[in-house]
């Protein structure tokens, strides 16, 4: 079957459309609904940081844990990923990645991650000096 | 035999004018059902509601953010919470009462049977 894409309607505000038609049936076909995403390029993150970490929330939907890298060289962390979809003619594989420079110390070795619902994120927890501290008025 | 799926828009009463955002999607069609990915990161399994009224097929989901109180913003590409909404308009009879859907990953994989009726036919030729 194939689909194929017209031209967007007019968009409201809060919607838009598209329309997809079918034309034959029995022959596997796919339609990105926004190209170029969630296939290749980048991995659209958030920073936050608080008294004691840096906190990389990161947009993975789709891969699990054991399809995700990290590192951490220099200053600079990588966050890649692939996954595969669909087997021989229709497999379909995906890459991305994204690197920032983190500009302050982090303790490299204390650096944690967590995945959940598609959404990962990365701890880097500040330097000792680095870490906000109290300082009481004598 | 011409099967299609429309992605429409619905209009909405004012009161329930919530800043929705679109989903990135996929469909594939295979011999008995059409499969929709919708692409949900930070909807957890139990965030999304689908629902299908005569042709409309709905998808709604509000992101779990991991983002805690105390967290200073630094950078920001994505709101910390969204509110998803896809509709597809289906132009294709499916039957409702076969439709599944999981969520893994934070994408949800919705499965449309199609209806028999609808089915593509052999015509023996006498």
């Amino acid at each position: 079957m194939k689909l194929i894409k017209y031209e967007p309607m007019p968009m409201t505000p809060w919607a838009d459309l598209d329309r997809l038609f079918g034309t034959t049936l029995g022959e596997l076909s796919r339609w990105a609904g926004f190209p170029g995403w969630p296939g290749e390029g980048d991995i659209r993150v958030n920073v936050y940081q608080d008294a004691a970490a840096y906190h990389v929330v990161a947009e993975l939907p789709g891969y699990s844990r054991d399809q995700i890298g990290l590192e951490l060289e220099n200053a600079v962390l990588t966050i890649r990923a692939e996954r595969t979809q669909g087997e021989g003619d229709n497999a379909r594989t995906w890459r991305v990645s994204r690197s920032l420079t983190i500009d302050e110390a982090v303790q490299a070795d204390a650096v944690t991650a967590k995945l959940e619902h598609g959404l990962l994120t990365v701890t880097l927890p500040k330097a000792e000096d680095r870490k906000a501290r109290q300082i009481t008025v004598g | 035999m011409n099967h299609t799926l429309s992605e429409t828009a619905r209009p909405l009463a004012n009161a329930d004018r919530i800043q929705y955002r679109k989903p990135q999607y996929e469909v594939t069609s295979g011999e008995h059902d059409y499969e929709v990915r919708v692409y949900l990161p930070g909807v957890a399994r139990d965030g999304a509601t689908v629902t299908l009224e005569g042709e409309m097929l709905t998808i709604e989901a509000t992101t779990t953010s991991p983002t805690q109180a105390a967290w200073q913003r630094i950078h920001e590409e994505f709101a910390p919470q969204i509110t998803y909404r896809l509709a597809l308009q289906l132009n294709v009879r499916v039957d409702a009462a076969g439709i599944t859907a999981r969520s893994e990953h934070g994408v949800l994989h919705v499965t449309l049977p199609v209806a028999e009726a609808a089915k593509p036919r052999k015509i023996a030729i006498n």
